[in-house]
């Protein structure tokens, strides 16, 4: 879950809210049929009372039934049983009522019950009268009695009639008329008898409402009066025949009772009247009651019929309600969530693809999202980590350029160390040839002198040779003469090769001048070239403490990057690659250093051997100096010699004449040479002197170019490294150039 | 495998780390204006693009003898959700390193140490086994209260 995308985890809050809005709706319906359920029990309840008016109703019809059951049951104990049965009924209906005004809403329908319960408790009066009447069920008694006894009497009066008739013709056989008399009253009694008997029974049978009832009571009335007249007649009739009448007496006398009893009874006609109650008053009333309690029923069913209409479309109006409000609000949820997580899910979208970009090293693109929650703040430190991104790439790419521009200069001062150190070298190689044709020419000039010396030397073994021989000299003069003019020749020689060890010298002089001078050029080149190596620290300084700068804005990015999290690793690798370029361009700065720092060294080095041969050539200058003005007096000596030499020739000419001018005179040259003798070992010195120094210069020259090349190598050792540096510049531009921000327009 | 990555740094000749999500930004800052009556760990304040930070002396806070703040040394600003702006002054800011969190182990002596207030130990969050050293990850959350302990010390020794 924790691992779902955004979208995945608002779609499972959607199906959430959905389904809480499904379980809303649910238990809303739920509630709503309770409270249907609720409802439709109260409309039971109206329909208990329907269903109670109803019975009631039915209890009031099966009283009805029962009464008219009491009025036409034959038994008596059947009647009174239905008596009481519709007596019960009623009295249950009229408890029912009771109990409906228990349960009873309002006053119409009190008023209405009140009503109700008035007609039936008037029908119920009526219907008490109408089972009283029903129970004493005097026809039926009448009719019991007009079949039973009466019957009975009037078949055991008859047959006694028979017995008499039958008596009467067997006694008076001989009376016939008598006979006949007796006869005919027992004919007309019986007839009598029997029209009483079908009277009664007419009697019985019609009601007493009826309009012939008094007429035939009347009628019965008569013919009973008639029937005792008749029978106290035929009694006489029978006592003066003799004919024993005891049994038909005492039968017609039953008869006679039954007959009045029945009439009574059929008077009282109960059942005629309990009929015509039920039919007329209680009829009335029961209809007004079955009415009332029909319009009871009625009302009652129309309320039960409209509470349960109304509660039901109440119901369905509320369940559509809750479908209707369930369905917009899902509607209304799945657009709304679809709003949120659009408004959730498009800038993270947008903060992605700028993550991406900004991977890829597109830092132009921003969101610019205004919006003010925590995904607009996402945005805004998106924007805010591309633009602290832009500023450090922009640094970075200003710094490269400063780095590219110094490391360019760095180039170009290195070249130009290169030129001027390849000038020293070629300079002091040309140095090193002046000071070996100065070498050369200074050891010529030393075997110049070495030769003046020898000659020397021979000249002073000469002179001693003279000097000794003085007294021998007059004999050979030839040998001294020759002696003499070796001597001049020599001194010649020596003349010349004063002459020439002069131009040596003076040679010399000028090439140390020029040595002098190359020295001093080498010396300011050197110079030059401290100062560009000065400089190029003073640089790689700079280029030091931009890597510095770069390590830590990397650093920095690192930790922005991390901050970021996910979105920020692949700017962190690219940070990472800065920073590496960073101690690189740090390390190749150094390096740049140390070989500078080398080859300033050398330069010192170099200046300081520069200035030790310029001192040599000083010296060499003015051991030259020395050398010339000791040249030009050995010359004045020579020349002395040479005038003494020839004075000496003149004298040797002279000799003859004077020995011991020539003694003083040999002496005296003896003198001279002596003195010049030590000019040429003067000479010789000062040449070996010379020779000497020369090999001096010769040696620091070589030290000169070796400085000189060792400088040539440090300085190509610096073109490379600026190269180096260069390539690095390049990098790193090139790196930079990856990132693509909108700063300045140079994207 | 998951594992942390802390921010590197040496102070007084000893390498220590913070994780690197606490740390916001680090600077070239080292002068910064003292503040009266404060500890000898603070140094004062900053003001980095106008916003003004306490910097403190780490190694002073570690309880090494107080040093000479170095000219480049660095100064590691913490973010917010650590302290109410403030940074740490160190000799020189290593690198941002990963370290997987099975090298990382509790700082364990066996001994109590939250008792000692003086000792550094309470810094400590945990030790990181690096290839060959043991990295320390200070916890800078602990820093201000401490700093806060020794004002409060500060003020009632010059009172």
């Amino acid at each position: 879950m924790q691992n779902a995308n955004l979208g995945r985890k608002l779609l499972v809050l959607t199906l959430l809210l959905l389904a809480l809005s499904g379980i809303i709706a649910w238990v809303g319906i739920s509630r709503l049929q309770v409270l249907d359920s609720k409802v439709q029990h109260m409309g039971n309840r109206a329909v208990k009372k329907l269903v109670d008016a109803g019975e009631t109703r039915a209890l009031v019809l099966a009283s009805i039934r029962a009464q008219k059951n009491a009025c036409i049951s034959t038994s008596d104990e059947d009647s009174k049983r239905y008596a009481e049965e519709s007596k019960a009924t009623i009295v249950s209906a009229l408890k029912m009522i009771d109990s409906q005004f228990a349960r009873s809403s309002g006053d119409e329908e009190s008023k209405q019950l009140n009503s109700c319960k008035a007609s039936v408790e008037q029908y119920d009066k009526a219907n008490k009268d109408c089972v009283a009447l029903a129970v004493q069920n005097t026809i039926l008694k009448a009719n019991k009695e007009l079949y039973g006894r009466a019957t009975d009497t009037l078949e055991r009066a008859l047959v006694s009639l028979n017995l008499i008739e039958t008596t009467i013709q067997n006694t008076k056989k001989e009376e016939p008329s008598e006979m006949l008399a007796g006869v005919n009253a027992c004919r007309k009694l019986s007839n009598h008898i029997q029209e009483v008997s079908r009277v009664v029974g007419e009697h019985v049978a019609t009601p007493v409402s009826d309009s012939h009832f008094i007429e035939i009571d009347q009628r019965a009335k008569e013919l009973m009066d008639q029937l005792q007249k008749l029978s106290a007649s035929f009694q006489e009739i029978c006592q003066s025949a003799n004919v024993p009448t005891g049994e038909l007496s005492s039968s017609m006398s039953t008869f006679g009772t039954s007959v009045s009893e029945v009439l009574r009874l059929s008077a009282l006609d109960t059942n005629n009247k309990a009929y015509e109650l039920s039919m007329t008053t209680v009829k009335d009333r029961a209809d007004v009651a079955i009415r009332e309690l029909d319009d009871l029923v009625m009302d009652y069913e129309a309320t039960a019929g409209k509470d349960v209409l109304e509660s039901r479309s109440i119901f369905e109006q509320s369940l559509r309600y809750i479908l209707l409000a369930c369905g917009l609000g899902i509607v209304l949820g799945l657009g709304t969530s679809y709003w949120i997580s659009t408004s959730i899910t498009r800038p993270i979208a947008l903060v992605r693809d700028a993550s991406r970009m900004m991977a890829t090293g597109d830092l132009r693109s921003r969101i610019g999202l205004k919006q003010s929650d925590e995904v607009g703040e996402l945005a805004n430190a998106t924007d805010s980590l591309a633009d602290a991104i832009s500023e450090i790439v922009h640094e970075i790419k200003s710094s490269s350029k400063v780095l590219a521009s110094t490391s360019s200069h760095l180039g170009s001062i290195a070249s130009g160390l290169v030129n001027q150190s390849e000038e020293t070298s070629s300079r002091s190689s040309s140095a090193a040839a002046a000071v070996e044709q100065l070498s050369t020419n200074i050891s010529s000039m030393s075997a110049a002198a070495e030769e003046m010396s020898m000659n020397f030397s021979s000249i002073s073994s000469a002179t001693e040779e003279l000097s000794v021989a003085v007294g021998a000299i007059s004999s050979s003069a030839d040998q001294t003469a020759s002696n003499v003019g070796n001597v001049a020749g020599a001194v010649q020689v020596i003349s010349k090769s004063f002459d020439e060890v002069l131009a040596e010298a003076r040679e010399g002089a000028n090439v140390a001048g020029k040595a002098a001078q190359l020295a001093d050029n080498a010396e300011q080149t050197m110079r030059k070239l401290d100062q560009s190596g000065s400089e190029i620290s003073k640089f790689t300084e700079t280029i030091k403490m931009i890597a510095l700068q770069t390590n830590l804005l990397a650093l920095n990015a690192t930790i922005e990057a991390t901050s970021a999290g996910e979105a920020g690793k692949g700017f962190a690798v690219v940070a990472h690659e800065i920073k590496e370029l960073a101690n690189q361009s740090a390390k190749a700065a150094e390096d740049v250093a140390r070989k500078i720092e080398g080859v300033q060294n050398g330069t010192r080095q170099a200046v300081k051997v520069i200035s030790e041969i310029a001192d040599v050539i000083k010296q060499i200058h003015q051991s030259a100096g020395r050398i010339s003005q000791s040249v030009e007096n050995q010359n004045k000596s020579a020349q002395t010699i040479s005038m003494n030499i020839d004075e000496a020739n003149k004298g040797v000419g002279h000799i003859a004449r004077s020995i011991s001018e020539v003694a003083a005179t040999a002496n005296h040259m003896a003198r001279n040479i002596a003195e010049a003798s030590r000019g040429a070992t003067d000479v010789s010195s000062n040449v070996s002197e010379a020779a000497h120094a020369s090999s001096g210069i010769s040696q620091s020259v070589i030290q000169v170019s070796s400085a000189a090349k060792q400088t040539n190598a440090s300085a190509t050792d610096v073109t490379q490294s600026a190269k180096q540096l260069d390539q690095v510049a390049e990098e790193l531009r090139n790196l930079v150039g990856k990132f693509k921000i909108t700063r300045d327009g140079n994207a | 495998m998951s594992y942390s990555l802390y921010c590197t740094f040496h102070s007084a000749g000893r390498l220590f780390g913070v994780p690197v999500l606490d740390v916001k930004e680090v600077t070239n800052h080292n002068t910064f204006t003292r503040v009266p009556h404060s500890p000898q760990e603070v140094l004062g304040l900053v003001n980095i693009r106008g916003q003004i930070f306490l910097s403190i002396d780490l190694a002073s806070l570690l309880a090494y003898k107080q040093h000479e703040v170095k000219a480049n040394s660095q100064f590691i600003v913490f973010k917010p959700s650590v302290g109410q702006s403030f940074g740490i002054v160190v000799d020189q800011v290593g690198e941002i390193i990963s370290v997987d969190d099975s090298q990382s182990e509790k700082f364990a002596t066996g001994i109590d140490i939250s008792r000692d207030a003086n000792d550094q130990a309470v810094f400590v969050s945990h030790v990181c086994k690096l290839e060959n050293q043991v990295l320390i990850v200070l916890d800078p959350r602990k820093f201000l209260s401490r700093i806060e302990q020794s004002f409060r010390t500060t003020l009632n020794n010059n009172s």
